[in-house]
């Protein structure tokens, strides 16, 4: 069982990982934005976060940026979750490795179970 | 009588000389005798008259002349004017002046011709001198007669060949200033045609004169220009064999057609020959005297100098209306069109380019094409010493539709898309170029619009396609309990159709990150062979289903190519994935490779349903997908070949496709092979 928080602005998506990953027996917090997840990494510390990029307010790019300037959140791994295509963000594995992300998935490429298999891969490695 | 008269005259003065006179009298007696034999037997006519006019002498040649009659006692002016001779003697003077000119005393020269009542003789002509002879007493006068026949026909066969020669060198005269029309008149046809007809009308001395040119439109020979007023040749008419001009037209001759009978008139007609094409005839009537070979000589050099004035109009009316043509589409095109010469200077420059550089056309004739056109980078880079146009002149080669980013004068930047062109001389040299500049400004607005379009539509696509997938895949994995079989089988349907909306939505992302250029490739030096083994064991699955075997031709260890991992699988999928849809049930998809020159080629073989000619053309367009009747669900998006081509092209390689209608298709395509670097050597 891990802690797991999960940064997503639509109900429905979170809804459905929220129970695949407590089906699969994990811990979800779930953040509704860019800014709740911010003000929550004050109390909370998660074992990886599951980052979606485009939100309202703060989008992911900046959160992401606020985590690693923390040193107590800095070793967090942070794997992308998003429907943003490669194209229109111009990210790459290189890019995401440079920014010190674990890992970028395509909601729509990857089945919640694929994505569950992938946390539990990061975690395995970290 | 005239005999006793000078006898008269010697015995009076005989009579009062004495004895001593008898041998004087016999001297002058003998003298007398000389001068009537010197009078007999001269050359020419004698006629003697007395002061009455009454002849008293003639001579042998004079009674020849007269048909061997004598005249004596005869008043001579009665004798002219006898019913019996005057038709037949014509004399050039009144004979009562003649008459008058003796009595005054005067000497008179005068011609008549005079003929015989007898047919078949001859008709002669007298030189008559008549000469009054006052001092001798009794004698009126004495006529001198000669023939001149012979003397007045060659002067009027003299006379008649200075008047020929006046006309030869008249029409000469005439012809030359024909020739000389062109360079007064330049290439105004009509009035060319106008002169030609009046000179004709001088030469030919004819008045109805009519040129008739070729009309292809009707193939008709129609009136061009004409002197005639009422009609009198007809407007058009057809090649037929039924009238002249169309006679002479189709057998290329000229033909003269004397009348015969009184109302049909002489005509004569000659082609408007350029070399041996006819381009029309010119028609001339209107003559009283028959025309003959001369006239048809003197047509005949009109007609040819006629000709090359035609030509030459026509070639000149052509070239400039060419030329117009294209002037206008240099001046009123939106497109800038820049001319170079061979050594890259300006020579033209269009309004439109003015626009796009903000150049006016006497600033940049004379200037280096790139100080001119100048094509940066997205940061401001000068892209000139990039410029092809020294390759087009050089290698002769054409560059089309270039996008580049111009810059003008005041630093303002506008999309545009170029194409170079060499120009030819007739020997195949690169004499100069030609730079078309299209402002595409507009057109890559409209695309970025569209394709932001695009993307935030695809994202927000992606949301609820994501949901459908997850929950639909959480269900089918029996996360939340078990199914029945039907429940399994239709929600796997669903979870099916959810998938190619997702694939669709994948290649409407790729077409459009195509388009608007912000696909970005990383090319590195690849190994083909695991990739294709990836590939192969992915794909093999749904081969399976119909029995259809995936084999890779390999021998040798293949060269490294240049492209973008990620994007080369996605080309090898689509292409492996299209011809296992494609295939007959058990048949085999073969993958083989062949080195070209620096490119490698690869090459995916099958044996199916094939392609049609006719969807051939459109088989890398944008949804320009196939009928497949090996399965009901092609599951394809009608964009997998169009993006596999761009993706091809967009690493400097090429695609292209063979196929037999029911036999099978063989897809190829060439990737630049990575080349080695002169370490590793």
């Amino acid at each position: 069982m891990a802690k797991i928080m999960l940064v997503e602005d639509d109900a429905i998506l979170v809804e459905m990982y929220q129970a695949k990953f407590e089906l699969e027996g994990h811990d979800v917090f779930v953040a509704n934005n860019g800014e709740e997840c911010l003000q929550a990494l004050d109390t909370y510390v998660p074992e990886l976060i599951l980052l979606d990029i485009l939100m309202p307010k703060i989008n992911g790019f900046h959160v992401l940026k606020e985590i690693k300037k923390r040193p107590n959140l800095r070793q967090i791994p942070v794997i992308l979750l998003t429907n943003l295509g490669e194209a229109e963000v111009d990210m790459n594995k290189e890019l995401a490795q440079a920014l010190g992300v674990s890992d970028y998935l395509i909601k729509s490429h990857h089945t919640p179970d694929e994505v569950v298999n992938k946390v539990v891969k990061v975690l395995a490695a970290k | 009588m005239s005999d006793t008269r000078v006898q008269r005259k010697a015995s009076q003065s005989r009579q009062p000389a004495s004895d001593g006179n008898t041998v004087e009298l016999e001297n002058l007696r003998r003298e007398r005798d000389r001068l009537l034999a010197i009078m007999e037997n001269a050359n020419n006519g004698l006629i003697v008259l007395d002061t009455k006019h009454i002849v008293t002498r003639t001579n042998q040649q004079f009674r020849e002349l007269n048909g061997g009659k004598d005249i004596v006692g005869w008043d001579f002016f009665k004798y002219l004017h006898h019913p019996r001779v005057a038709p037949y003697v014509n004399l050039d003077m009144e004979i009562d002046r003649l008459k008058q000119r003796l009595e005054s005393g005067q000497h008179t020269t005068l011609y008549a011709e005079v003929s015989h009542p007898e047919p078949d003789t001859e008709m002669h002509r007298l030189q008559m001198i008549v000469s009054p002879l006052s001092e001798i007493e009794g004698t009126g006068a004495v006529i001198n007669l000669q023939d001149v026949s012979a003397l007045v026909e060659k002067t009027v066969e003299a006379n008649e060949m200075a008047q020929k020669a006046q006309r030869h060198s008249r029409e000469l005269t005439e012809l030359t200033e024909l020739a000389e029309v062109s360079s007064i008149y330049g290439f105004r046809l009509e009035t060319i045609f106008q002169r030609y007809l009046s000179k004709i009308s001088g030469l030919i001395d004819s008045s109805l004169i009519s040129v008739y040119m070729y009309q292809p439109s009707t193939q008709r020979l129609v009136v061009r220009a004409t002197t005639t007023q009422f009609n009198e040749h007809e407007k058009a008419v057809s090649l037929g064999d039924d009238n002249l001009p169309g006679r002479v037209f189709v057998g290329k001759r000229s033909q003269i057609e004397n009348a015969e009978t009184a109302s049909a008139p002489h005509a004569v007609a000659v082609p408007i020959l350029f070399h041996s094409k006819t381009l029309g005839i010119i028609l001339v009537t209107g003559r009283k005297r028959a025309y003959d070979n001369h006239d048809l000589k003197l047509m005949n050099l009109i007609a040819g100098r006629l000709a090359v004035l035609v030509e030459n109009a026509t070639l000149y009316h052509d070239v400039n209306a060419r030329r117009e043509r294209w002037e206008a589409v240099f001046r009123f095109t939106d497109e800038g069109i820049v001319i170079f010469d061979n050594k890259t200077k300006i020579v033209g420059f269009n309004p439109a380019s003015t626009n796009l550089t903000k150049f006016a056309a006497n600033e940049a004739i004379g200037q280096q094409f790139t100080k001119i056109v100048k094509t940066v980078t997205a940061e401001g880079l000068s892209l000139a010493a990039l410029s092809p146009i020294k390759q087009v002149l050089a290698e002769g080669k054409t560059i089309t539709k270039s996008e580049q980013l111009l810059e003008d004068r005041h630093g303002g930047r506008t999309w545009t898309e170029i194409s170079y062109s060499p120009i030819f001389d007739s020997a195949g040299r690169v004499t100069s170029g030609i730079a078309i500049v299209r402002n595409i400004q507009k057109d890559r607005e409209v695309e970025e619009v569209k394709s932001d379009f695009i993307s935030i539509v695809s994202h927000e696509l992606r949301t609820p396609l994501s949901a459908i997938k997850g929950f639909l895949s959480m269900i089918l994995q029996k996360d939340f309990g078990e199914l029945n079989d039907k429940q399994f089988h239709y929600l796997n349907r669903v979870y099916q159709s959810n998938q190619r909306m997702i694939d669709l939505v994948e290649d409407l992302l790729d077409v459009s990150s195509i388009e608007s250029g912000k696909i970005k490739l990383a090319q590195n030096p690849l190994a083909l062979e695991s990739i294709i083994t990836e590939v192969v064991t992915e794909l093999a699955s749904k081969g399976f289903e119909k029995q259809i075997t995936l084999k890779v031709n390999r021998k040798n260890r293949l060269p490294l190519v240049l492209a973008d991992e990620t994007r080369l699988r996605q080309i090898l999928v689509n292409l492996v994935d299209n011809a296992i849809k494609y295939s007959f049930p058990k048949s085999e998809v073969v993958i083989d490779f062949k080195v070209q020159g620096d490119e490698l080629v690869t090459g995916i073989s099958d044996t199916g349903v094939g392609i049609t000619a006719s969807q051939m053309d459109r088989i890398f367009q944008k949804f320009g997908r196939i009928y497949n009747p090996m399965s009901v669900q092609s599951g394809g998006t009608g964009l997998g070949l169009y993006i596999v081509k761009r993706l091809v092209e967009s690493h400097g390689g090429r695609i292209w496709v063979s196929s037999r209608e029911g036999r099978g298709s063989r897809f190829s395509f060439a990737l630049p092979i990575a080349k080695q670097l002169p370490l590793l050597e």
